[in-house]
């Protein structure tokens, strides 16, 4: 399994290089001048002079040829080096750092939530084929799957925060206090992971009707065993190998939502900062973030594809 | 004794003694709330160094950390100016020489002392030796800073400035920051630890991207009424409203959104206080390089062409419709101009008279975000039927600013809000030398007696003479029309318990010393 994982990595490494060149290039080829951004210009109207300009440009770099910026950047990245914010004054790496967790908070929180409503329903569902409560999951997993999540935050914020003051409606809570972040996590999560709850509730439901009909869960009922145990030991411990295809993605998606999420709930976090980053033409902070975005989503599809040999023995990496 | 015993008397000793008279006292938990407002503007701020300042956000904290030598009397409309660090001001009789007289005994924060005049100079003088700090071109005009002693400020002016009061002493270059704080910490740290005389002491700047600033009760106005304020970034209206009316918020800032503003409104626990921004002026810019709209005719045209009533139906209740630059609400406003009211017969008349019979497509550049989406399609719906052809281009705020800046743009509605002196406005929408990137004359409108009107007033420190030059001003620029004034804009102020009352601040400014709690 080591060349195996070694090979992947080096793979996140050029698909890395990829995204970051990519990056790169759709910032500057979006509107707007990053010297604008640095001075903040767009907000405080300060009277600046051409040469001003001129000079922050050169300190910046961004007057050299963009193939140029491109190689500096590489060379700083390769040292481990995402650059200093035009908008904060600080390394992007100690910004995106600070602001991680609240978002791989958010992003576990949410993918929790799928797991814990979509598989038992998607089971549920399966397992009660073409009954009422079927076709009522069902519906159920449509609606919530098609629903936007900045309206499902929205109405979760107005039923459970203004109305029955449950839950607090913006922030990440006291760092160092799990529970109040726990308080402040379950509404935002929520809204994340209810779309998601959908989508996996369907891959179970589908997963668990094919793998029901298989010979050996007719060989399990005939030998006798408790329709218990041959649903979670017998067929859902296959059904769930798709499922975990499904929780990659999902996770990934739960880190991409987290932009729209965290913005609607003011929380902090990586998302709303790639926001603000794209807004303010940050080009060092808007680089960073996505970079570091796209390795987050490299180490879960790899996590996944480690976990199928766990899950099936039949698997073998080569 | 055993040792025990002996360590129990050293104990009970001690205890008397921390209770008695004269010795140290426990400390008793501070009864005064803590509170948690929305900063003003959608983006976090971060720099608390006034002279390297970058967010609008950021002025919601600095009154609250810092103070002027002078400021605007705390109210929605600055028109007022008061004493703040200096207790009172003279001006020499060319109008050259201003002369300030410190308060004795005001404190800075953290224990860094006595405010003193060198704190003054300090101050001023690092923004004007340093041209990478915000206001260095603001204060090209004063020509030295001195500590005449302690307690007393003089400073001298290259050219006489009828606005030097309001515009700079007590705007944004004119906070006065402690000496010995940026000395020691440097300007990197300052701006994160920033340092001041002001009724609150800046805590820190949270990972969180809150601001928590805590009560200074050594305050010279006396001690605030509320123990701590933490400055809330929340981007999305509808959720600040919801947090506000949850309780999660205090004290929040909206506009522009008719819906969060009817909800609050309708909420009983929230009191909601309407405050129009008459100096913050919502208006029809015009391209330089648009051939159509450097003909006088179709300016007026197009103003004639706008039915502000139905601007106002679809933001019901909120801005203040505009039919001149800036209203007698306000020092040098004036109703005394030529106006343009609704007019479609007129408006199709001018156009035939510069050219135009059957229009001409014209496309209207705005940024995304309300009210600007909505009064934009509004605008197009009504120069269409002045037989225009008109395209809505949509682009973020940023995209809208740089293309502003460039001139390559047909037309495009934005707001311009200049505070207190009519000198700010006049000189940044109208002076020829405001061009891009100097100032905010996007047009590159360009007239000798409108600079000469304009720099008339500003050196002119007779008040009522002003006065007569700004209307003479605006005579001119409204025969002129270099933009359509729409409306003035508006935000609600609205808080809860323990929030009793509040003043609510010009310009994004908030007052943390006028909260009052139950």
């Amino acid at each position: 399994m080591a060349p195996y994982i070694v090979r992947r990595l080096l793979g996140a490494v050029v698909q890395a290089s990829v995204v970051l060149v990519i990056a790169f290039t759709l910032v500057r080829l979006t509107p707007g001048d990053p010297v604008t951004a640095y001075l903040s210009r767009v907000q405080s109207e300060a009277r600046v002079s051409p040469e001003r300009i001129a000079q922050i440009r050169r300190d910046l770099g961004l007057d050299r040829p963009v193939v140029v910026q491109l190689g500096y950047y590489v060379a700083r990245v390769l040292r481990g080096d995402l650059g200093i914010s035009y908008t904060q004054s600080q390394p992007v790496l100690d910004i995106v750092r600070s602001q991680l967790p609240f978002t791989l908070h958010l992003a576990l929180a949410a993918l929790l939530i799928e797991l814990l409503i979509g598989v038992p329903l998607g089971v549920y569902a399966a397992t009660r084929r073409g009954s009422l409560a079927d076709y009522l999951a069902t519906t159920v997993a449509t609606a919530g799957y098609s629903l936007p999540r900045f309206w499902i935050g929205m109405v979760l914020i107005m039923v459970f925060a203004v109305r029955f003051r449950l839950f607090p409606v913006i922030g990440v809570g006291e760092v160092g206090q799990p529970l109040d972040v726990l308080h402040h996590l379950i509404l935002p999560a929520a809204a994340l992971g209810i779309a998601g709850a959908a989508y996996v509730s369907r891959m179970t439901r589908s997963a668990m009707l094919e793998v029901l009909g298989e010979d050996y869960i007719r060989t399990a009922r005939a030998k006798g065993l408790a329709a218990r145990r041959v649903l979670t030991h017998h067929a859902l411990r296959n059904a769930v190998i798709p499922v975990v295809t499904v929780v990659g993605v999902s996770l990934g998606r739960a880190l991409g939502g987290s932009a729209v999420i965290e913005t609607l709930f003011g929380r902090a976090g990586i998302g709303s900062l790639l926001v603000e980053a794209i807004t303010q033409r940050d080009y060092t902070l808007v680089q960073g973030t996505i970079l570091v975005f796209a390795l987050g989503v490299f180490i879960v599809n790899l996590a996944v594809d480690l976990a199928y040999a766990w899950l099936n023995p039949r698997i073998r990496f080569t | 004794m055993g040792r025990r015993w002996q360590a129990l008397v050293v104990l009970v000793v001690g205890l008397v003694a921390a209770w008695g008279p004269g010795g140290p006292t426990l400390a008793q938990p501070d009864p005064r709330p803590a509170l948690r407002a929305r900063l003003q503007f959608a983006r976090p701020g971060g720099i608390y160094d006034p002279a390297q300042w970058r967010y609008t956000s950021d002025w919601f904290v600095y009154p609250n950390v810092f103070n002027w030598l002078v400021r605007w009397k705390p109210g929605p409309d600055p028109r007022e100016l008061e004493p703040d660090l200096a207790e009172r001001w003279t001006a020499s009789a060319d109008g050259l020489v201003y002369t300030f007289t410190l308060r004795r005994g005001v404190q800075f924060h953290k224990g860094l002392g006595e405010l003193t005049a060198e704190d003054v100079v300090f101050s001023f003088e690092r923004q004007m030796k340093d041209p990478k700090k915000s206001f260095y071109e603001a204060l090209a005009n004063i020509k030295a800073v001195e500590a005449v002693d302690r307690y007393t400020v003089r400073i001298t002016l290259k050219e006489r400035d009828g606005s030097f009061l309001w515009t700079v002493v007590s705007y944004r270059p004119g906070l006065i920051v402690s000496r010995r704080a940026v000395q020691q910490l440097g300007d990197a740290a300052f701006a994160r630890s920033p340092v001041g005389t002001g009724p609150f002491e800046f805590v820190e700047l949270t990972g969180r991207g809150e601001v928590v600033v805590r009560a200074h009760d050594g305050y010279f106005r006396g001690k605030p009424a509320v123990r701590q304020i933490t400055f809330v970034h929340v981007g999305d209206e509808n959720a600040a409203a919801a947090a506000l009316r949850s309780g999660d918020l205090h004290i929040i800032w909206t506009r522009g959104n008719p819906e969060v503003v009817r909800t609050l409104r309708a909420d009983r626990a929230v009191r909601t206080v309407r405050v129009i921004e008459y100096y913050n002026l919502f208006q029809v810019q015009f391209g330089p390089t648009f051939r159509p709209v450097q003909d006088v005719r179709v300016r007026r045209a197009l103003a004639h062409a706008i039915d502000r009533r139905a601007i106002a139906a679809a933001l019901p209740g909120l801005d203040e419709m505009a039919m001149v630059m800036r209203p007698p609400q306000l020092f040098g406003g004036t109703t005394d101009v030529p106006t343009y009211p609704f007019d479609l017969a007129r408006a199709r008349a001018l156009l035939r008279e510069a050219g135009y019979p059957n229009g001409f497509p014209l496309t209207l550049m705005v940024q995304k975000r309300e009210p600007e989406t909505t009064v934009a399609e509004i605008l197009a719906a009504q120069w269409q039927a002045a037989g225009l052809n008109v395209k809505i281009d949509v682009m973020d705020p940023t995209a809208a600013f740089d293309r502003r800046e460039k001139g390559t743009f047909d037309v495009t509605i934005s707001a311009t809000a200049r505070p207190g002196d009519p000198h700010l406005f006049f000189w940044d929408v109208f002076h020829s030398d405001a061009a891009p990137p100097y100032g905010s004359n996007f047009f590159r409108y360009t007239d000798r007696d409108v600079d000469a009107l304009i720099d008339a007033g500003r050196i002119t420190v007779d008040e009522r003479r002003r006065e007569q030059i700004y209307v003479a001003l605006q005579k001119k620029l409204m025969t002129d029309l270099p933009i359509i004034p729409l409306f003035y804009r508006h935000y609600e102020l609205a808080y809860r318990d323990p929030v009793r009352a509040m003043t609510p601040g010009a310009f994004s400014m908030f007052w943390g010393e006028t909260i009052r709690v139950r």
